[in-house]
């Protein structure tokens, strides 16, 4: 029996050992595999994005004043992927969520909610960190499987709404969530974006969201919005430096222009 | 120890140790996605055999050892493609290696399996490293087996 249990330690460490020396070969950037997996994520995107196409906001001021809004974030932080896309969509939900693809969508309503640029960059800057963190695909992958990647590339398109439907309405992991708060605070503080604009939009809503439960999805899709308000609170209160105005009174007013309902 | 390797099988036997790898390999093409049914074939084999000769059951146990190993590694790469199919997890290096690795493992067992098969045909005496340790461990010929001159020489119709 000795022998037996001998030879088994040596089969087993003979099957590590050999897993051990596959494992070090990199397949993946062999194969392309990543580049497969990003074209993917890009066509995913694309075929969301085509799938709201016809509720753009087409606004070129608007969009530019929130292209500089995002400009200013990205400059300020090199991790965040430079290809983000912004898109506004007039809808009367208050939400904004990213997608496959690096693209970032903006409902007009949340717009209106906002009281200042530095309310709407905390919430850019949270959706840049779901980016940033691969959070999107993460969670496509474990709520609907790869087969629903898999599906897009044979453009079906029940399966794209089911994806927007799933990212415009699913929360994420609760410690990407905590990840994505602290990350989007930083990218606020690098940028030198007064962080408590975003403190006070997530308590606002947390806040209103009691009222109109129905139309707060970017809230409601969060878990525990009270105590992460707090907890995003407490973050931005140790954060000190020198803030500068983000955009002026006049493009801001462009922006609440462009997303007034019609 | 009784050794099987001066041991003569009947032609009866040497089939009947000689199928026992043979039902590991047929269950292998019919279940390849299910790592599972080959052993569950080998189990069912040995169940039908275990009055038989020590020869047979000898070579039937070292078949569902050797078969149980294999699906421990089968079974973990199984799952983990499965959560990769399905669920959150995403193809790394560590998995296409994990992958290999049980392919050349079973390329081995699968070319073990086909040699012994062929011995065994013959009459051949095949002990398989660890799992021939165990299996002399665990199956114990009885007083009606190798020793007994019953099953030296094939039984008279």
């Amino acid at each position: 029996m000795t022998k037996a249990f001998s030879q088994l330690l040596i089969l087993v460490a003979l099957f590590f050992a050999t897993w051990w020396c596959f494992s070090r070969i990199d397949f993946v950037k062999h194969f392309h595999l990543a580049k497969v997996s990003e074209k993917a994520e890009q066509k995913l995107g694309e075929a969301i994005i085509k799938s709201i196409d016809g509720n753009e906001i087409a606004s070129d001021s608007a969009l530019i004043v929130l292209n500089k809004i995002k400009t200013i974030i990205l400059e300020a932080n090199p991790a965040i992927p430079k290809d983000i896309q912004l898109h506004l969509i007039r809808n009367k939900d208050v939400n904004a969520f990213a997608i496959p693809g690096h693209h970032i969508i903006v409902y007009s309503n949340l717009i209106k909610k906002c009281d200042s640029a530095g309310e709407l960059a905390g919430v850019m800057s949270h959706e840049m960190a779901h980016i940033e963190l691969n959070h999107v695909m993460k969670m496509i992958v474990s709520q609907l499987g790869i087969g629903a990647v898999a599906s897009v590339a044979a453009s079906n398109s029940a399966i794209v709404n089911q994806i927007l439907q799933k990212l415009s309405t699913t929360a994420f992991e609760r410690k990407q969530e905590t990840a994505a708060d602290m990350a989007g605070l930083q990218y606020l503080q690098n940028a030198h974006i007064n962080p408590a604009g975003m403190a006070s939009f997530m308590n606002k809503m947390a806040t209103m969201q009691k009222d109109q439960p129905e139309i707060m999805e970017w809230i409601s899709t969060h878990p525990d919005p009270q105590k992460r308000a707090q907890a995003i609170a407490d973050a931005a209160k140790s954060l000190t430096g020198t803030y500068t105005e983000l955009i002026t009174p006049h493009e801001w007013q462009i922006l609440k222009d462009a997303t007034a309902t019609r | 120890m009784t050794s099987l390797h001066n041991y003569r099988p009947n032609d009866m036997e040497a089939e009947k140790a000689s199928n026992s790898y043979l039902m590991s390999l047929i269950a292998i093409m019919v279940g390849m996605p299910l790592p599972i049914i080959n052993l569950l074939a080998t189990l069912i084999f040995y169940f039908g055999n275990r009055k038989n000769s020590y020869f047979v059951r000898w070579h039937c146990m070292q078949t569902l050892i050797s078969q149980f190993t294999l699906l421990l590694f089968n079974g973990f790469g199984f799952s983990w493609t499965m959560a990769i199919m399905f669920g959150p997890r995403t193809i790394s290096n560590e998995y296409i290696g994990y992958v290999i690795t049980i392919i050349l493992f079973n390329l081995l067992e699968f070319i073990a399996t086909i040699t012994a098969a062929i011995r065994t045909r013959k009459g051949k005496h095949v002990q398989w490293w660890f799992s021939g340790e165990l299996t002399d461990f665990l199956c114990r010929p009885d007083n009606n087996t190798i020793d007994s001159p019953a099953f030296s020489s094939p039984k008279p119709f």
